[in-house]
């Protein structure tokens, strides 16, 4: 049975199972009610942010069908003929750079704080 | 040996005044680079704006200068109004100047109501750690609850926040002024504040409140930029924390609150298309014209780190983004005739204000 999810679910463009970081599911393209064949399928990682990418991902088969592995987690659009379809991937983690960066920043921001608030002993 | 006492009231007031170019630069910046920018911002404020600020913050008191004290007061007024801007132009859709200026003449007198409040009790240092506390939590608390197109997507917000560290070009300008200016070189000790004992380390008080206010904000807007699936939603949180930084932004006897409510009115009203190049250009370039101002009125080595903070903000102003519509440059032309009128009448009031 195909699950159509979230965003998609009044659009052209379904999928199989929610979409997840490097777990494969199946696009699903329909054109009035019956399934689109031959409809090229590409995907856009991080749309209109930087480091957005695009991917193709493939052509649908005769019943509207092409499998999906993502790369990358995150938000991304998927399009299909003149069809876009904006999903949340899932990720498995919090992305490594980011969780570094948080922590580097909180600590500074705990480092600011304890400077500027200490009490100054009267020498 | 004890510890004097220690008004916290002021480094407070500081670190919100000091949020405020945060709040004016996070949403754009986390767009071109994630938590780059932020990260840079950062480590500019450690090892050059709030030292330069703290050196200004030391040495501010023994010589005022009027015009030193009037751009400080013009620049303080043009960040305050632009980040309000910022905040507001989302809620009212821009273009309307009747919503625009009801929420700025509401947040102007929210401003001198809380300031009067603020400035007859005196709070103590732990009531004045509590109020932060709570207004860090209160931004904390629904990070992942944010307004949103569907409540069924998991708004994880690690899309927005990824850093990208290759598009510099597109942010390394913000966050230069972020990290120069949010420390507190124009918002903080060069700012008309009253200095008292005990408050040499203001600026660095100013940074980690900016740099806490600045990380849940992104969080937040990254939570919703995602369970929005990328369509712009507006933030309440960031309105209100907009709201109580203008709140702390002066002295309550000025009339800085009607003039900053009067200039966000038009920045995000009739004006919207030049809010970009204020905050790029006009605020950054304000700012840099201060510390030029320091460096000339210094003498020795003393100039040299006011110097090149004026010499940075320069650079950053020359590469934003210049208006293209005839609009814009009409509203931003009428900003200028406000800001030469403004400096010139700070001229004769500043030193009766500062004292």
């Amino acid at each position: 049975m195909i699950f159509t999810w979230c965003a998609a679910a009044l659009a052209d463009v379904g999928f199989e199972s929610p979409p997840h970081d490097a777990v494969e599911t199946v696009v699903t393209v329909v054109r009035d009610g019956e399934p689109a064949a031959g409809e090229t399928v590409r995907v856009v990682v991080r749309p209109g942010l930087a480091g957005s990418r695009e991917l193709a991902v493939g052509i649908t088969d005769g019943r509207g069908r092409v499998r999906w592995t993502p790369e990358a987690s995150g938000l991304t659009e998927v399009r299909a003929g003149s069809e876009r379809v904006r999903v949340l991937v899932a990720a498995s983690g919090v992305p490594a750079t980011t969780s570094v960066l948080l922590t580097v920043l909180t600590l500074l921001t705990l480092g600011y704080l304890v400077v500027g608030f200490r009490p100054r002993a009267r020498p | 040996m004890s510890s004097p006492p220690r008004p916290v009231v002021a480094p407070t007031a500081l670190a919100a005044v000091g949020a405020l170019p945060v709040l004016c630069l996070v949403p754009e910046a986390l767009r071109a680079g994630g938590l780059a920018p932020l990260f840079c911002a950062a480590v500019v404020t450690g090892f050059f704006g709030a030292p330069l600020a703290l050196r200004e913050w030391r040495s501010g008191e023994e010589r005022r200068d009027p015009v030193r004290d009037a751009l400080a007061e013009t620049t303080l007024t043009t960040w305050t109004a632009a980040a309000v801007a910022s905040l507001a132009v989302p809620w009212q859709g821009g273009g309307q100047l009747g919503a625009g200026a009801a929420f700025a003449a509401a947040t102007a007198l929210g401003a001198l109501f809380a300031g009067q409040v603020l400035v007859r009790t005196r709070p103590g240092r732990f009531v004045a750690g509590a109020a932060l506390g709570v207004m860090v939590a209160a931004a904390s608390w629904p990070v992942f609850t944010v307004d949103a197109t569907s409540d069924r997507v998991p708004a994880l917000p690690w899309t927005l926040l990824e850093p990208h560290f290759e598009s510099w070009r597109a942010w390394a300008p913000g966050a230069v002024v972020l990290g120069v200016v949010g420390a507190g070189a124009a918002s903080g000790s060069l700012s008309l504040f009253r200095r008292e004992p005990g408050e040499r380390r203001a600026p660095f008080a100013a940074a980690g409140v900016g740099l806490a206010l600045a990380l849940v904000l992104s969080v937040r807007a990254g939570a919703a930029h995602a369970a929005a699936l990328g369509q712009p939603a507006s933030d309440a949180v960031a309105l209100g924390l907009g709201a109580a930084a203008l709140a702390l932004a002066g002295p309550v006897t000025s009339l800085r609150p009607l003039f900053v409510a009067l200039a966000a009115g038009w920045l995000c009203g009739p004006a919207a298309g030049a809010l970009p190049f204020v905050t790029s250009v006009v605020a950054p370039a304000l700012s840099a014209a201060l510390c030029l101002r320091i460096a000339w009125t210094s003498t020795g080595v003393d100039r040299i780190p006011s110097l090149a903070g004026g010499a940075l903000l320069t650079v950053a102003a020359g590469l934003g983004p210049w208006p293209s519509e005839p609009s814009a440059a009409v509203a931003i032309g009428g900003l200028v005739v406000v800001v030469f009128w403004w400096v010139a009448t700070r001229l004769v009031t500043a030193p009766q204000e500062a004292t």
